[in-house]
């Protein structure tokens, strides 16, 4: 263990800081766009590059902790006693794919808000709730403490309210209502949970926690267990609990849109994994979470093969694709847990990738309903914007998708079990079916002519998503139709160059997730960090869980 | 540590009574509802924490307790007290704005929102219309999906598609003309082999399910009354999907 530096405390706590301070300043000049924009791809600038150092510190040296506060402890300062942030890999990895994504979506975001010529109009309230988001996100990835863990949902729970209701129409609010009632009630849950853990261990820091919970009797661990994984799964959106998600997101605006699908469900996931493996090894859960996996990943896609409309129908997908990582995360092995890591980091850039181009088509074709869809091909770039991600997310071989899927499906075959089997081939039948969804757009929304679509004629387009309601414009009726502005391409671009990148780069990275899978399920790494001089912590350990 | 079961049973209480009123569609008593429970979970955390003693502030007693309380939990209940608060306030702004548009659009028969519960409350929390759209939707609801049903099988026939964009019955010529190099990608093959068999001039056509097509082209050509499989509000709801 190397000392642990004053700078590497900065560090850790920078993801979480920045952002908040920029969103206070932010609001301070809520009047002043120009001001506004630098401020915030600044803040979110600053996190990714404190993310980066931790990815590659965490690679060289292991997990780092600190205890905010400082206090020394309750027992003879053995344990911490301050809120307690935790960067491993798992979180290293999470965070700088996170704030990869957020950064090109707000450049999306403040590209589409120019070129619509909206310099006071985009609610000056958008850039601070955004970075708040940001701040939460981090802060749930960094969380070492289950009721820091809580209070970060409930920061990006509340400025994703924000979000989603932005002007406030009537769409919106109904939509919005429900998702924030559904929200609040999963926290409710959690808290909860979080009230049963507090009284079977008598701490909330997840290292103490992972010690102590080995001594408790088995039906109280499962019962607590089955709580967090109730709370987790409404905000993962596994299924039957995910009937919340493909209601709400679809009616915010297509930068929104894609940073909810991209992260939100994302850090329900990551905390799956983090209970799963620190909290509760051994896999009394397993079964029940490979068939959630597998209704997740089926229902879904089902769910998108009845919609028409682009968002609603990659909503669909976004749920379904939840399954394959429930499906790794169940496993439990070092391989399928690094495959159910890897898939979240592709699944995570796809996605945003997907929902920021149908924010483009919206704006090209004034509409993203595939009855009204056509003629897109007209417009190459945004049809190599949206085959390549569109591909990727089917799992067409070269890339990402494709190599997750398979990582996915040996660790499958290595488990051998009956209900592994039956979840591979579920995940093979969804993954032709997503395919048939994408292919669906591609010669609905791409290859036919507009007048073809049974409501070609009818196609409206909001200018905008962030201005006012009614105010549709007729295509006819719009100057730039056909030209696609260079400040939403180049983010979009940047975004399929990622997901990309993990295919090109897909040796090293499955190095890092094996890596981090193993930190993950051995968890004696990350709770000697965080107790490092709680000597009998480490001895107390239970066998280690993995492999059913 | 022994656990107060009267405040335990206060906490299911107010927690049941809370799930009770989020079942409700109206968006101020799910309010209620949330605030119920979130203080019910809260009264949970206070009383699973510790027995009660003395305030959590050094120095001060409270009579006849010799533990100090647990200043962990008071202080995780305070925050999400705060929490609570303010979700509370935005249900509230959002309760209130939907009850203005919901207000609006019963004033305003017109306006694009359409009100789904004419006899709710004006907070009500409606359903989501692309759900309802799938939901209640047909064929007959799909302009892309307008193959009529057979009258006696009940399967789709290419008859129905035999019309313009107004509604007029085409003839087959027309009808051919106006599809020249359209790949209809719903048609099962045998369907699309049909339609091109469909102008042929002689008698041997591939099948029965032709026929009918063809002779209800011939009724509707002959300015006959529209055979039932035709008619615009889909008589066949057994056909329907």
């Amino acid at each position: 263990m190397i000392p642990q530096s004053s700078w590497i405390t900065v560090l850790i706590v920078l993801p979480t800081l920045v952002p908040m301070l920029g969103a206070a300043l932010t609001l301070l000049r809520g009047r002043n766009p120009a001001f506004q924009r630098p401020v915030t791809t600044g803040a979110i600038g600053i996190a990714l590059a404190a993310s980066c150092t931790m990815l590659y510190l965490t690679t060289k040296n292991g997990p780092y902790a600190v205890h905010v506060g400082g206090w020394g402890g309750r027992d003879g300062g053995t344990s911490p006693l301050g809120i307690t942030l935790v960067v491993d890999r798992l979180s290293a990895l999470m965070l700088v794919v996170s704030t990869t994504v957020l950064l090109c979506v707000v450049v999306y975001a403040i590209g589409q808000g120019i070129r619509d010529g909206t310099t006071e109009q985009p609610v000056s309230i958008f850039l601070p709730s955004y970075l708040i988001l940001t701040a939460g996100v981090c802060n749930a990835f960094l969380a070492g403490d289950l009721f820091n863990l809580y209070v970060s949902f409930e920061v990006l729970l509340a400025a994703s309210f924000v979000l989603l209701t932005l002007g406030a129409s009537a769409e919106r609010v109904r939509a919005g209502a429900s998702y924030v009632l559904v929200s609040m009630v999963s926290s409710l849950i959690f808290l909860a949970g979080i009230a049963f853990a507090y009284a079977t261990t008598g701490t909330l820091n997840l290292a103490e926690m992972a010690v102590r919970l080995d001594e408790v009797p088995d039906g109280t661990r499962n019962a607590l267990y089955a709580v967090l994984l109730v709370a987790f799964g409404i905000k993962a959106a596994v299924f039957p609990l995910s009937t919340w998600l493909p209601d709400s997101y679809p009616t915010a605006p297509a930068p929104v849109t894609a940073v909810f699908a991209g992260l939100l469900t994302k850090v329900g996931v990551y905390a799956i994994i983090r209970a799963h493996s620190l909290l509760f090894p051994g896999g009394s859960m397993d079964t029940v979470l490979m068939i959630a996996g597998l209704l997740t990943m089926l229902v879904g896609i089902f769910g998108a093969i009845a919609q028409s409309d682009v968002k609603r129908l990659l909503s669909f997908t976004l749920v379904s694709h939840i399954g394959y990582m429930i499906f790794g995360v169940a496993v439990g092995s070092t391989a399928s847990t690094s495959a159910a890591i890897y898939y979240v980091a592709h699944h995570i850039l796809v996605q945003t990738t997907l929902f920021l181009v149908v924010g483009l088509m919206e704006r090209q074709a004034g509409s993203a309903s595939l009855r009204r869809l056509g003629g897109l091909i007209a417009s190459p770039l945004l049809a190599v914007l949206f085959l390549i991600p569109a591909l990727n997310l089917g799992g067409i071989p070269p890339f990402s998708g494709f190599i997750g899927k398979v990582a996915l499906v040996e660790a499958g075959v290595a488990d051998g079990s009956v209900l592994s089997w039956i979840l591979i081939v579920g995940s093979v039948v969804t993954s032709l079916l997503t395919l048939y969804v994408m292919a669906r757009i591609w010669t609905k929304g791409f290859w036919r002519a507009r007048a073809d679509a049974p409501e070609g004629n009818m196609a409206s387009s909001t200018p905008s998503a962030l201005v006012e309601e009614g105010t549709d414009v007729l295509v006819a009726e719009r100057e730039d139709v056909g030209r696609m502005p260079a400040t939403m391409v180049v983010p979009t671009a940047a975004m399929v160059a990622v997901g990309l990148a993990l295919t090109v780069w897909a040796g090293p990275i499955f190095a890092y997730t094996d890596d981090a899978a193993d930190a993950v399920l051995d968890r004696a790494e990350y709770i000697t960090t965080v107790l490092p001089h709680d000597s009998t912590a480490a001895d107390h350990l239970m066998p280690r869980g993995g492999g059913r | 540590m022994t656990v107060n079961l009267g405040l335990l049973i206060v906490a299911g209480a107010l927690s049941a009574s809370g799930v009770y009123l989020l079942m409700e569609r109206s968006l101020i008593r799910m309010l209620f509802g949330l605030l119920l429970v979130g203080n019910g979970i809260n009264l949970l955390i206070v009383t699973l924490a510790s027995s009660p003693g003395n305030p959590p502030i050094r120095g001060r007693g409270s009579n006849g307790h010799t533990a100090d309380a647990d200043p962990l939990a008071q202080g995780m209940v305070l925050t999400a007290i705060v929490i609570t608060m303010g979700i509370a306030a935005f249900v509230l702004a959002l309760t209130y704005r939907l009850f203005v548009i919901n207000r609006r659009a019963a004033e305003e028969p017109s306006s694009d929102v359409e009100p789904t519960s004419t006899e709710g409350l004006d907070d009500d929390l409606q359903d989501d219309p692309e759900d309802v759209k799938i939901a209640t939707g047909s064929l007959k609801n799909f302009p892309d999906r307008d193959r009529s049903d057979d009258p006696n099988t009940g399967a789709d026939t290419v008859a129905g598609d035999f019309f313009d964009d107004q509604g007029n019955p085409m003839t087959v010529e027309e009808f051919e003309a106006a599809h020249t190099g359209v790949i209809e990608t719903d048609l099962m093959p045998e369907d699309a082999e049909l339609l091109l068999h469909l102008s042929d001039d002689d008698d041997d056509l591939p099948s029965s399910h032709t026929e009918s097509a063809r002779s209800d082209l011939a009724k509707l050509s002959d300015g006959d009354e529209a055979p039932p499989s035709d008619s615009p509000d889909g008589k066949h709801e057994g056909g329907d999907r």
